[in-house]
């Protein structure tokens, strides 16, 4: 027996990693989408490792956190490329743990056995959005400071009770001091151990429930070991993941903002992250401005805690998201409106929103996204039930066929977009006059019901292509 | 004789691991420090190669491999060399 192989076998009879994590794992899990929960935790492994290598030098003071910022990016070997691959690498993490949520949400991973790894994982989610915010604050920039202030001064608007132990737990007594330190604790010790902790937990439970069946389709329970398949596999995307990040990193270089001062932050607008826009453009609408924020905080508290109670409230046996159209058209509606308002945000720094305004909008892509994916079921079922997946591939060949008819749909999509534009600006500037909102109005609905007619002739014309 | 694939797939998993870490440290022995864009171009490039020899050696044979992800996974080599010779003489 080698020597290799004598270490192996002294480390598998201590450890019996072949009877849990190295053991073999089913035929329907070698695709991309079962492995965006692994990626999250490379992203996580990638953010330990250069967030440790810049530990060295930062300093955690007022005085000093942005100069030896800017030292690791100026002047340590490599610094640079490690403070952007950290930040970029924070993005990543954040926009691959929200497709893994969506995407077990869409397929049902919540239902029985799995109630628990849900709960967990969305509790992970939000100590991943918790990094965010606390690492956002540490360079100690105009608009990372101005922007944290902006989150904590939200809890003022809590319950008294609630409000002031959370202020306290985030910021201390409210010196910048004491923000600053309390940040960088709760970054580097208290959310990675929390975490790990979480981490542990779920790993736990998959161990014991494994990776969730295909919603659709037969079981399959062809198994393949682990070595070396699984791991040729997860080194493969492994790899393709961590060359993307640093490839972003070497093409848009991380660049500072101006240290933070008072007299800076005063002219400067506060805008936050890119992952809490959409939060934050919420808050901005005129009718939760003030003491209106309490329902604006209430809302998006019991949305989360709906979404992390989720397996006890959808109880229902089936799986694929074709049989499941309610939760299938709230779960778009809520990626549209998420979508929407870090969009709008992104464009509307500082603006109030009129109620309006936010009323046509919000209310405007819930319909639009419930109609067309009622279309999509009703045309479903008269498609002797194709899995919507496939009708949604043989669909999109359809505009190459007739490309007549795209065109068609493509300028009235142009119209109509053009028309919502200016009947948004109308509201938005407070018009009171009445015949350009209307007309615009008018317009749209036409454009919009002559597109839903197109999509619906086309459709139905072409029965025997699609299936 | 019949090579057994699980007894060539062994020792290439080691290699190929071994392969990665030599190609970074000389990678980061090169005098990049002062062109951290190039290093990290290159060291992209040298993970998608990494990824590359890992899905093929995951293919019991080469009549198995698709010659689309091949193809794209060796355009993007091409393109991020290209990348790192166009920042390396910015």
């Amino acid at each position: 027996m080698s020597l290799e192989s004598k270490i192996a076998k002294w480390f598998e009879s201590r450890l019996g990693l072949k009877a849990t994590v190295l053991r073999p794992v089913p035929e329907y899990s070698f695709n991309p989408f079962y492995w965006l929960g692994a990626l999250t935790v490379i992203a996580f492994l990638m953010q330990a490792f250069t967030g440790l290598l810049m530990l060295i030098y930062y300093v955690p003071a007022t005085d000093q956190a942005y100069s030896s910022t800017v030292y690791i990016i100026k002047t340590v070997p490599l610094g640079w490329l490690i403070e952007t691959v950290h930040l970029y690498g924070a993005y990543a993490m954040i926009l691959l743990a929200s497709l893994h949520m969506f995407r077990g949400y869409f397929v049902s991973v919540q239902k029985k056995p799995r109630e628990m790894m849900w709960v967990t994982g969305m509790l992970m989610g939000l100590v991943v959005l918790g990094f965010g915010l606390t690492g956002y604050l540490l360079p100690w920039t105009v608009v990372s400071k101005s922007a944290t202030d902006v989150s904590i001064g939200m809890l003022s608007f809590l319950p008294a009770q609630i409000g002031s132990v959370l202020t306290f737990l985030l910021a201390g007594t409210g010196s910048n001091v004491a923000e600053l330190s309390r940040f960088f604790d709760l970054h580097i010790v208290v959310l990675p151990a929390g975490l790990l902790v979480l981490l542990a937990l779920k790993m736990y439970m998959f161990e014991v429930h494994g990776a969730a069946e295909p919603s659709t389709g037969p079981k399959p329970s062809k198994e393949v070991p682990w070595f070396p398949r699984v791991y040729l596999y997860f080194a493969m995307i492994g790899s393709v993941f961590v060359a993307a990040v640093l490839l972003a990193s070497a093409l848009f270089p991380v660049s500072l903002s101006a240290e933070f001062s008072p007299q800076a932050a005063s002219g400067y607008v506060p805008q936050p992250e890119w992952y809490f826009l959409s939060l934050y453009q919420v808050l901005k609408f005129a009718s939760f401005e003030g003491e209106g924020i309490y329902y604006a905080l209430g809302g998006v508290t019991v949305i989360l805690a709906l979404f992390v109670l989720l397996p006890f409230i959808d109880r229902g046996t089936k799986r694929d998201a074709a049989s499941r159209p309610f939760y299938t058209t709230i779960g778009l509606i809520l990626i549209a409106e998420l979508a929407t308002l870090t969009v709008w945000g992104y464009f509307t720094p500082g603006q109030v929103i009129p109620d309006l305004q936010a009323l046509v909008i919000i209310v405007g892509v819930a319909l639009v996204i419930a109609i067309m994916t009622a279309l999509t079921y009703r045309m479903r079922n008269k498609m002797r039930g194709l899995p919507i997946g496939k009708l949604g591939l043989r669909f999109m060949a359809l505009p190459l066929r007739h490309r007549t008819i795209t065109a068609m749909f493509v300028g009235l999509l142009v119209i109509g977009s053009v028309s919502m534009a200016g009947l948004v600006r109308s509201l938005a500037a407070g018009s009171i006059g009445f015949a350009a909102p209307f007309l615009n109005f008018i317009v749209l609905v036409s454009s919009f019901c002559f597109m839903a007619r197109i999509l619906r002739n086309l459709t139905l014309r072409q029965r025997g292509t699609l299936l | 004789m019949k090579v057994d694939q699980e007894v060539v797939k062994y020792p290439v998993g080691w290699v190929l691991v071994i392969l990665l870490i030599t190609i970074a440290v000389y990678l980061w022995l090169l005098d990049l420090f002062s062109m951290q864009r190039v290093f990290g171009v290159l060291l992209a490039s040298e993970l998608v190669v990494f990824a590359m020899l890992a899905y093929l050696y995951s293919k019991p044979s080469f009549s198995k491999v698709s010659k689309s992800w091949f193809l794209a996974g060796a355009i993007s080599v091409a393109v991020f060399l290209f990348l790192a010779l166009t920042l390396a003489t910015q």
